[in-house]
């Protein structure tokens, strides 16, 4: 019982961690992000490049977090000036006829379609940004199916694996086996939790509340939302890339690693009423335990079905969420 | 140049090009081999379904994401109902393995397809009756876990769909056609007939009311108008028509499995109906002829070097065409012509801006990306 409690509390971090930066997303630009896993997935990918390039193991993660925020901040401003994506195919499919990769090719096209938001942005164009959600919604839809098709073209798709710098010997809890894959997944996401309720507590994290709030009053008071919200994105995706990284450790590199955490990831934020970070956390972690006592105790395919219960029942009886306090969200 | 809006044109007019445009619908297949009448079907039944979707998406403006589900339900009820299913147990006395009969239904096709709209129409009623208390993408979320747990059953019940294997599916022989004909004629009746259903909805007092509901819900229920209602009938229309479609779909491929109903098909669905024209009967066809347009295209570009790359090019251009639809054309392609003729009428070239507010005599029916939904 208690392995399978460690088993499924593992797994609960990866929703965890995706939930967390659903909800940084959530609470500060207003976006339900449905390409937040696969956003981390890329990051995950450029650590296994760098690693299988004979980059030290450390220095590739640290790298590929650095990328993640990049990547994430450079993704806001193109889901929100969805045309962008359009010029960014443009660029990288004339990239790729030459004898360039398709992965420069993407490259370029992306820092191509990122000026022209900010150009789009002096201009004056019609951004998505504090919109109503359906426009939104789609535009990540859209982007999900575009990264996660993209991955193949770039890293192939058969699946990868790659030696973590914290493997070594099991723990023995009783008769459980606590491997040393599992401790590290468990603690980086309390300690990412835990440093960004704090950061929301900061000057910077304020801000972020206040765009959240209001975007107008907010921008007369002299924070940038849209610089604002590039940096919230950029976090949100280090979260993701953490959640992948560490997800490549319980089931190897897949273009679809992504697909297969984020609904339980948004069902866990869900629980928080997509507002508490510490409801959406433990309600990740839930989840995941409720799976892997499921899946020895009943059967597999009923554990593929927990998060779907959970969210239905949540849904149903306290649609603002477990945790809500203050203003709820309209639901 | 001044084009004449459709609606104001005498109604004689437009009959005949309605008549003209069915007679091509119905003369084109006997001109084609039986790939492109395969290709014509498809149009056709997603089509069906994409009505459906335009009704809870569009006109009700609710992210109702099981459609694809229902799509599902509908290809599988009409596929086992007519059939006899049967699966091998193993018998440890003979140790030889027995055919064991789980479903002998022998439902006539016709009788299936009669039943199964009206019944998918009942459980989206009975879905939407929980779900009906969400907005926006909460919605989307209940409605994506009761898709999830569908194709669970789909996999699960293994004694009615064959789980994992796939169901292969008796094709209907209309007056004893061929099958690609018998299937595109009988879509295409059926298709037609929910056209104009769906027609006549829109500008009577059922669509007219799911506008203001959407768009208004207080104000609506303020005029005595039972919101509650008009969304859940949305929703069962959706559903039944999702089934229809969906029946029509797994008699013009003949062999369904789980993995064809999956998110994949929902965000295809999406994509159909924004890149078409939310809200607007014409952009659930435009968006079905895109779709297997651009499938198709993918399928057969013969340049790819890599073969397994090319769903992964299809998709990627299906991404695109969503991101780029949702940038630059929100009302989709249906609202190409309005756009042309606005372009024509007025000098003033600010009027084709998308930041321009909405012209006046835009059709309502253009319910577009950025207005769709409350969130």
């Amino acid at each position: 019982m208690l392995q399978q409690l460690l088993n499924g509390l593992q797994e609960g971090s990866f929703y965890s961690l995706i939930a967390l930066s659903v909800v940084v997303v959530m609470k500060t630009t207003d976006v339900p992000n449905f390409a937040m896993s696969d956003m981390g997935l890329v990051a995950a990918y450029v650590a296994w490049a760098l690693w299988s390039k004979d980059v030290p193991m450390g220095f590739a993660i640290i790298a590929s977090l650095v990328f993640a925020f990049v990547f994430g901040a450079a993704l806001q401003r193109i889901v929100v000036y969805p045309l962008a994506a359009g010029l960014a195919a443009v660029v990288a499919i004339a990239v790729a006829l030459t004898p360039a990769n398709f992965g420069i090719g993407v490259t370029i096209g992306i820092i191509v379609a990122v000026g022209y938001t900010f150009w789009a942005e002096r201009t004056g164009r019609r951004s998505l940004a504090g919109g109503s959600h359906f426009p939104l919604l789609l535009s990540t839809i859209g982007l999900a199916i575009i990264i996660v098709n993209s991955v193949q073209p770039i890293w192939g798709t058969e699946s990868q694996n790659f030696d973590p710098v914290w493997s070594g010997k099991p723990f023995r809890i009783g008769d459980a086996i606590l491997t040393r894959v599992q401790l590290v997944t468990i603690v980086v996401g309390f300690v990412l939790a835990i440093a960004l309720a704090l950061f929301f507590r900061s000057p910077w994290g304020v801000r972020m509340r206040a765009i959240a709030e209001n975007r107008a009053v907010a921008s007369v008071l002299g924070i940038s939302p849209s610089r604002i919200s590039m940096l919230a994105w950029g976090l949100a995706t280090v979260i993701s890339a953490a959640a992948m990284i560490l997800h490549t450790q319980y089931n190897s590199l897949t273009p679809t690693n992504g697909e297969s955490i984020i609904f339980a990831g948004f069902v866990a934020a869900v629980i928080g009423g997509f507002a508490s970070l510490p409801a959406a956390f433990f309600g990740g972690l839930m989840i995941g335990a409720l799976r892997g006592l499921t899946a020895h105790y009943i059967s597999v395919s009923w554990a593929d079905a927990v998060p779907f219960l959970v969210v239905f029942i949540v849904l149903m009886l306290k649609p603002q969420g477990i945790a809500a306090r203050g203003k709820p969200r309209e639901v | 140049m001044k084009l004449p809006r459709w609606s104001s044109l005498p109604i004689a007019v437009r009959i005949a090009v309605g008549v003209a445009f069915l007679a091509v619908l119905v003369l084109v297949p006997l001109g084609l081999n039986n790939y492109w009448k395969f290709l014509a079907g498809l149009v056709v039944t997603y089509t069906i379904a994409n009505l459906g979707f335009q009704a809870v998406v569009g006109w009700s403006g609710q992210l109702a994401m099981a459609h694809a589900s229902f799509f599902g339900i509908g290809a599988y009820a009409a596929g086992f109902l007519p059939q006899v299913i049967e699966k091998t147990a193993f018998n440890p006395e003979t140790g030889e393995n027995i055919a064991e009969r789980t479903w002998s239904g022998n439902v006539p096709f016709l009788i299936a397809l009669l039943l199964v709209p009206p019944v998918c129409a009942a459980a989206g009623y009975v879905l939407g009756l929980p779900a009906i208390r969400l907005k926006g993408f909460y919605l989307a979320i209940a409605t994506l876990a009761f898709a999830g747990m569908i194709l669970r059953v789909f996999v699960e019940a293994k004694d009615y769909t064959r789980g994992g294997e796939g169901l292969s599916v008796d094709t209907f022989r209309l007056f004893g056609w061929d099958k690609s004909l018998s299937s595109y004629y009988l879509a295409l009746a059926i298709a037609v007939g929910v056209w104009l259903l769906m027609g006549r909805m829109r500008t009577t007092r059922f669509g007219r009311t799911l506008l203001a509901v959407r768009d208004t819900d207080i104000a609506a229920s303020s005029l005595g108008v039972n919101v509650t209602q008009y969304r859940l009938a949305a929703f069962a229309l959706s559903a039944g028509l999702a089934a229809l479609g969906g029946a029509m779909w797994g008699q013009a491929v003949g062999f369904i499995a789980p993995q064809a109903f999956t998110t994949a098909l929902l965000n295809a669905m999406l994509m159909m109906i924004i890149v078409g024209g939310v809200g607007t009967r014409a952009g659930a066809a435009i968006g079905a002829v895109f779709y297997v347009a651009l499938d198709q295209f993918f399928a057969n570009f013969p340049t790819f070097k890599d073969a397994a790359l090319k769903g992964a090019y299809r998709n990627i251009a299906f991404g695109l065409a969503l991101m780029v639809c949702i940038g630059v054309l929100p009302d989709g392609l249906a609202s190409l012509s309005n756009r042309l003729r606005s372009i024509g009428r007025s000098s003033t070239p600010g009027s084709t801006d998308p930041s321009s507010p909405a012209p006046a005599d835009r059709p309502a029916a253009g319910a577009g990306v950025g207005s769709g939904a409350t969130a």
